[in-house]
């Protein structure tokens, strides 16, 4: 679904991404961990179509198109999802109005009709209580006023809504609670299908209790220098990442 | 040899008009005379004058322009504030054509007093005369001064008691080289409560210069909103001279949500001559091609206990220009006066302008004012974001420039009306 080779990218002409190769098939569940600076988010702003990033050199294909060549709304409309470690406050425009708005012009991207009113409340009822998020706060504007938990809670509900072949959680457990990450993370196992993927990108191993990946990668100075089964991140959990550090410079 | 006196420029400018100008009684004769006196000791203002630094007049000064009275043709629908099946709304009506009286319904304002100014006789309760151009000095401008001597129509309202739906005043206006003057004069008893909406529309217009002077007295304990939808197509320059006279705990909220027509001035004066009075001034606007708006606004609070709001939020984009110069006068007297005053605009490209000068002038000590002024772009993040969720820029950013001046229009009460000018901004 997502093959990753050679990758380069830099930003303000600071490289950040050095030579990175990733391959996430479908019904898999990655993991991506590192130390502060390794090149996590970057990695997930590259994908999601940030333009403060300049792909330098090699190539990111997905479903065998080249991302590159694709605006960032066209990536959402070809099925990947990137929930933000940090989501946008948007005062002014209703969660509702967005969702219905996004919705409708993927549709229209895929050649479909509107969706019906009646269909988009059905959804949005059905969805929202697959994070426990209280509908009113839908009726409210994007994330304004919204605690952590809710906002994280908000960007998997909107990743039911769109149901993206594809998606990325950035940091989905930072500034959650226990409760908070069992219920975001239950929502992303219900959504699991053999027909779609989760690339999750995080600090702690806590996450990957709940969302338990196939595979575990450790990115370091803008590489995978490491991948392994999800006993990898128990290691990397106990031990830290200097002894990856010190492999590497013996090597 | 004899000297040749040339007509003064504003004299040539005239002359058509006067041509065409139709009787009026002796009465407003000597209303209006002094004004056509003084109107010739004056000139367009230019960009040298502070004031009108950033709109220009030239075009209109150069224009020779002349009464016209005639239909204008009934393609004329976007006038007519819709509810949601786009129906009309249910209010009072009346049409002014070209700043002429129509014989459309204004007779049937229950228990109100409503009169064609023109044809005010001595049975109306009212004395013109204490009411007319009575706050002119406040905001002496030529165009104001144009209309005082030269007005081809209008309205004296009195409103007796609470009106239970909006009075819709429709200006229609067409023509080539035309100039359409209404004046309307509102008063009101105490503790009348009252929405008046006027909308600009207009058909095949070619260079029409609408100058409406607007008067309004708000009694004691009375409560008078003015929402002004200025739609008009291109081909028209609009000023909008709004003065509005308070008495003690009296509210006055006036509304000017611009989008359409070539070149707008608004010169909105809010003169609070009583304690207790809560004054707001609320203006959104979408500047796009060569379009030039001016919101240039005057709160003067004269009497102490007092709080005055004002909000203008909106965009610039293409060519356009922007303009906003809001002015809070406190007077000594004017003691535990809060005023706030905020101007936000949104910058949509390289080559539109945006010109924001908020001014406050302070006598009295004990007082809580601010102001401030922003001038940004869309918030790159937020963009971001709605696209990473599919939106394509142009619904983004629409949904952007509407939460931004949504919080504009969220002011206006009537649910109808305010739905109405979120469509015309494109929100809904």
């Amino acid at each position: 679904m997502l093959s990753i080779k050679n990758l380069h990218a830099s930003i303000e002409d600071k490289e950040i991404i050095k030579g990175l190769n990733l391959e996430v098939k479908a019904g898999e569940i990655h993991a991506i961990m590192g130390p502060n600076g390794a090149g996590k988010s970057t990695l997930s702003s590259i994908l999601a179509g940030n333009e403060d990033y300049e792909v330098t050199k090699g190539e990111i294909l997905f479903e065998g198109n080249d991302l590159t060549e694709l605006d960032t709304e066209e990536r959402a409309a070809e099925g990947l999802f990137l929930a933000f470690q940090y989501p946008v406050e948007i005062p002014g425009v209703s969660n509702m109005n967005f969702l219905r708005t996004a919705i409708n012009e993927i549709r229209k991207y895929k050649g479909q009709e509107d969706i019906k009113a009646k269909d988009f409340l059905a959804l949005v009822k059905e969805k929202s209580a697959l994070v426990e998020l209280n509908p009113d706060l839908l009726k409210r504007y994007v994330n304004e006023g919204f605690s952590g938990g809710e906002k994280k809670r908000n960007e998997i509900f909107q990743m039911a809504m769109l149901d993206p072949k594809l998606a990325i959680l950035d940091e989905t457990d930072s500034g959650l609670d226990i409760d908070a990450l069992r219920i975001v993370s239950n929502g992303v196992n219900k959504l699991r299908t053999p027909n779609n993927a989760t690339i999750v990108i995080t600090h702690y191993q806590r996450l990957l209790d709940y969302i338990v990946p196939d595979f575990v990668h450790v990115l370091y100075d803008g590489k995978i220098v490491k991948s392994g089964p999800k006993e990898l991140a128990l290691e990397l959990e106990e031990k830290g990442y200097d002894w990856i550090k010190e492999e590497l410079a013996t090597v | 040899m004899s000297a040749v006196i040339s007509a003064s420029k504003m004299e040539e400018f005239i002359s058509s008009i006067k041509n065409s100008n139709s009787p009026i009684t002796d009465e407003l004769e000597n209303l209006r005379t002094p004004f056509v006196n003084r109107l010739l000791d004056e000139n367009f203002p230019t960009t040298r004058d502070e004031y009108w630094k950033y709109i220009r007049t030239n075009k209109i000064a150069k224009s020779s322009y002349s009464f016209l009275n005639e239909e204008v043709s009934n393609t004329i629908s976007s006038a007519f504030v819709l509810d949601e099946e786009n129906k009309e709304i249910d209010a009072y009506k009346v049409v002014l054509k070209n700043g002429f009286n129509t014989a459309h319904d204004y007779n049937n304002l229950p228990n109100q007093s409503i009169a064609n100014i023109k044809e005010i006789t001595a049975c109306f309760s009212t004395e013109l005369a204490d009411y007319f151009a009575k706050e002119e000095d406040n905001d002496r401008n030529v165009f104001n001064t144009l209309n005082s001597a030269y007005f081809n129509g209008g309205f004296l309202i009195e409103l007796n008691e609470t009106l239970d739906k909006p009075l819709h005043i429709i200006h229609e206006i067409s023509g080539g080289d035309v100039i359409a003057q209404p004046r309307i004069i509102v008063t009101s008893k105490k503790s009348v409560e009252a929405t008046i909406i006027h909308t600009t529309v207009s058909d095949k217009a070619n260079n029409v210069l609408l100058n409406g002077t607007y008067e309004i007295f708000v009694a004691e304990n009375s409560n008078i909103s003015v929402i002004n939808i200025q739609n008009e197509r291109e081909g028209v320059f609009q000023v909008n001279n709004t003065q509005a006279h308070q008495e003690k705990n009296s509210t006055v909220s006036l509304h000017f949500y611009s989008l359409n027509g070539d070149w707008i001035r608004n010169n909105t004066n809010i003169l609070v001559n009583g304690e207790g009075c809560e004054s707001n001034l609320y203006g959104a606007y979408t500047a796009i091609n060569k379009q030039q708006i001016d919101n240039h606004t005057v709160v003067d609070h004269r009497k102490a206990n007092c709080e005055s709001n004002e909000l203008y939020k909106g965009t610039a984009t293409d060519k356009a220009t922007v303009t906003f110069n809001g002015k809070v006068f406190v007077r000594q007297d004017a003691q535990k006066i809060n005023a706030f005053q905020s101007n936000n605009n949104i910058l949509l490209s390289d080559d539109a302008t945006i010109n924001s000068k908020p001014e406050l002038e302070i006598y009295a000590d004990d007082v809580k004012c601010s102001h401030g002024s922003t001038t940004g772009q869309l918030d790159e993040e937020a963009l971001f974001y709605l696209r990473s969720r599919g939106l394509s820029p142009e619904s983004a950013n629409k949904l952007l420039v509407g939460a931004f001046v949504g919080e504009v229009i969220e002011n206006v009460k009537q649910d109808v009306v305010k739905h109405h000018i979120a469509q015309l901004f494109g929100l809904e």
